[in-house]
């Protein structure tokens, strides 16, 4: 199963380098964390009104430390939406699943492949737009940040899965764009979600990004890992671990027994 | 080759039927407006102020909706010529002597059948969300007004895809460019901006056309420019971009014919 493993990252290392998405992903990532900090930056502030709201005083510092967390997620559910999507198009989604290859490991080394370029973006484009805003002190606090944020793609990996499944599963890639939509509002990357009704906060807490993004955000920022935050993290990552295995479980039984598994997707 | 109106009609009709059975179209009603609470947010944090007063709410959430009609048309027209090229019915459409211009600007006007209510939908929701009536002081010149906006991000995208159709990687600009544009003409309210700045987001054509929209449903001026002055150069700015399009496009035409692909 490790050989399995490793000849998928591999392969998925060999095609990123190969057609220059790396580069392409980096450049665009960068891009949109330049244009959020720029904009921030110059934008009138009420720092004493934002601190009684979220309990930090700089509100371009709390976008720059919470953004990453966004565009790992949206182009984690994109990357493995299009993977799956595209494996369903070329008939290879039915050739996995009809024959001994294990689907789910092919999911894990494009996992691995997705949190190695993860930390990557972090460290290359996140990292020194908050040591220009916030100097050298927040230095020390990145390692701890990087473990947590680690920690934290799982459940976000699952729930890119989840998303996969579901768009397979209603047979339209559009769903897409509504989660992203999801995801930018309600986790609280670039603004509290303290501004909306109760119901909405709660229903903000079961997606994983929400806690991650506030976990990473006090560490970097304020230098505090409160070990108490991570057991709603483990939480929640269990609960999409166990429903993205039970979806996985529907869609692997539709193919096996109900005969070719035609995607239809636009 | 066909007559004028003919082909129009054909491209007006035969995009009508692919936007109305489209999921994207469909789930786009749903997200933009999610969209644009987000956007709008994203900016008003810096001042939580803003949210609390009814007119810079509306700005800000007529802001919003501005962004899911600008990415919208961007991504629908603008990046059309690049899809039909990928698809081959690009090659199809030169090769039977259609016209790239009026397809593209039919596919612009048929987009105004989603981002109307789109923008419209956004402003309701954005408003209604941060606690108040999502009122529109003239409705009559909002409409108007919409048309007038939408004319000229479908011009921006006519000339904006010829250029995508000679990019490798048109989407990362189209990435960037759908939230430069608007941010830079007016979907953040002008007063968030330092005093210095105003007077560089009022240079914007986009600046004065999205403005005349505003003091249709806001009812209180962002730029200070009369009444007149304002509508008189928001038009002209539209008629020159449509005819900038055109002509970039008419270009592109000629282009694809002598050169091929």
């Amino acid at each position: 199963m490790l050989r399995a493993l490793a000849v998928v990252i591999e392969a998925d290392l060999k095609t990123l380098l190969r057609t220059g998405e790396l580069p392409l992903m980096l450049l665009m990532l960068g891009s949109f964390q330049f244009l959020f900090f720029a904009i921030g930056s110059v934008l009138r502030k009420e720092e004493q009104l934002f601190f009684q709201l979220t309990g930090y005083g700089d509100s371009v510092l709390y976008q720059i430390a919470g953004m990453p967390i966004l565009f790992l997620s949206i182009g984690m559910s994109w990357a493995i939406g299009q993977f799956v999507i595209e494996l369903g198009r070329g008939g290879k989604l039915e050739q996995l699943q009809t024959t001994a290859t294990d689907f789910r490991v092919v999911i894990a080394g494009r996992f691995i492949v997705m949190a190695i370029m993860s930390l990557l973006y972090y460290l290359a484009i996140t990292v020194p737009f908050i040591q220009i805003r916030a100097g050298p002190e927040v230095l020390s606090h990145f390692l701890p940040a990087l473990l947590v944020l680690m920690l934290g793609f799982v459940p976000i990996f699952l729930f890119a899965v989840v998303v996969s499944v579901v768009m397979l599963l209603a047979r339209t890639e559009a769903l897409i764009d509504l989660v992203s939509s999801i995801v930018y509002t309600f986790t609280g990357v670039a603004y509290p979600i303290t501004v909306f009704p109760a119901v909405v906060q709660t229903l903000a807490s079961l997606l994983p990004q929400t806690i991650l993004a506030e976990t990473v955000r006090n560490i970097v920022l304020l230098g505090v890992l409160e070990p108490a935050r991570l057991i709603p993290f483990i939480a929640v990552a269990l609960g999409y671990g166990v429903f993205s295995y039970l979806l996985y479980s529907k869609l692997e039984y539709s193919v096996r027994r109900g005969g070719r598994y035609e995607v239809v997707t636009e | 080759m066909r007559s004028l109106p003919s082909e129009l009609k054909a491209f007006l009709w035969a995009f009508s039927l692919t936007n109305r059975r489209s999921t994207w179209m469909l789930v786009g009603m749903v997200s933009s407006p999610v969209w644009a609470i987000g956007i709008g947010l994203t900016f008003a944090i810096h001042s939580p102020s803003v949210i609390t007063e009814v007119s810079q709410v509306r700005a800000l959430a007529l802001g919003a909706g501005y962004f899911v009609a600008s990415s919208t048309v961007l991504w629908n027209v603008g990046n059309f010529l690049v899809q039909a090229k990928d698809e081959g019915t690009l090659h199809s459409c030169v090769l039977s002597k259609g016209r790239i211009p009026v397809m593209m600007f039919s596919r612009g006007i048929v987009s105004a059948a989603f981002t109307g209510p789109a923008l419209a939908f956004s402003y309701a929701v954005v408003s209604s969300l941060l606690g108040f009536t999502p009122s529109v002081s003239n409705p009559l010149g909002a409409l108007a007004s919409f048309f007038m906006l939408h004319l000229a991000l479908v011009a921006l995208s006519m000339i904006v895809g010829s250029i995508f159709l000679r990019m490798r990687h048109a989407w990362i600009v189209i990435n960037a460019l759908q939230f430069l544009l608007p941010a830079t003409s007016g979907m953040i309210p002008p007063d968030l901006f330092p005093s210095d700045l105003r007077p560089a987001i009022a240079l914007s054509p986009f600046a004065h056309v999205f403005e005349v929209l505003r003091r249709a449903v806001v009812g209180s001026p962002a730029i200070p420019t009369g009444d007149p002055e304002l509508t008189l150069t928001s038009a002209l700015s539209v008629a020159a971009l449509i005819a900038v399009g055109l002509l970039t496009l008419s270009i592109t035409e000629r282009s694809l014919r002598r050169r091929a692909f």
